[in-house]
């Protein structure tokens, strides 16, 4: 049964060096299927994003100019928000978070579809 | 623009995942608005690398805030490496032979998916 988990695996990680992003697949993966606590799960997508995006990115930067100053901002203020999204999340409880978590999936998943390009 | 993202930060400590949305709406926005715009999807993409390269440090932060807290990663995530590492090689290179339309698949099963998660509730 470990090959399913390591076919997922590798389906997430070429959607995440895409760039479209299937974080939330591999959350669902571990709720839905193994049994997972949310914020396990959580744990386990933010991690596998960092090894993903760092592999995919070692590609990308090489192909593509970007503005790195824009960057910069963008990671130094959203690390502010990472700081206190981390800790608030500890506060919720886990089954509400399990909601939230799938309204928001529904939100992000109409929004990318009504996005043109 | 520092304002969003923080709310993307937010976003990715609170669930794990999702910064990335708000940071790619808020720099296709801002983009639209420089005079030189032009609609082709070399754009899109720089957006995407820029995304993702700042969606990272968020994402390492948000990780050792977790680890902190006592959060213990799913034994199985040592399966998923192998994962992580080919997934992020193909992708690289795959994102530049497809074209937006893939792109726009990957997007609908993305909703598809989100429906599946409401149905869970």
């Amino acid at each position: 049964m470990y090959i399913f988990d390591i076919i997922a695996g590798i389906a997430v990680g070429i959607l995440v060096g895409f760039g479209v992003g299937g974080g939330g697949l591999i959350i669902i993966y571990l709720t839905m299927i193994k049994s997972a606590e949310q914020l396990n799960a959580q744990s386990v997508n933010l991690s596998f994003f960092i090894i993903t995006s760092i592999v995919a990115l070692f590609f990308h930067l090489k192909k593509h100019r970007i503005n790195y100053k824009t960057v910069c901002v963008i990671s130094a203020a959203g690390a502010v928000g990472s700081v206190a999204g981390s800790i608030i999340v500890n506060y919720i409880d886990s089954s509400l978070l399990g909601k939230f978590f799938g309204v928001f999936l529904i939100i992000s998943g109409i929004i990318e579809l009504l996005h043109k390009k | 623009m520092s304002v969003a993202a923080v709310i993307a930060g937010v976003i990715n400590g609170i669930f794990g995942t999702g910064g990335g949305i708000v940071i790619i709406f808020t720099l296709n926005y801002f983009c639209k608005k420089e005079k030189n715009y032009k609609n082709n999807t070399e754009i899109f993409k720089e957006i995407m690398v820029m995304t993702m390269l700042s969606v990272l440090p968020m994402s390492i932060i948000s990780a050792i805030i977790y680890r902190i807290n006592g959060i213990n990663e799913f034994s199985s995530v040592i399966l998923f490496l192998p994962g992580a590492v080919i997934g992020g090689l193909c992708g690289a290179f795959l994102m530049y032979k497809f074209n937006v339309k893939i792109i726009k698949n990957i997007f609908a099963a993305t909703v598809i998916y989100a429906g599946i998660k409401m149905f869970l509730k």
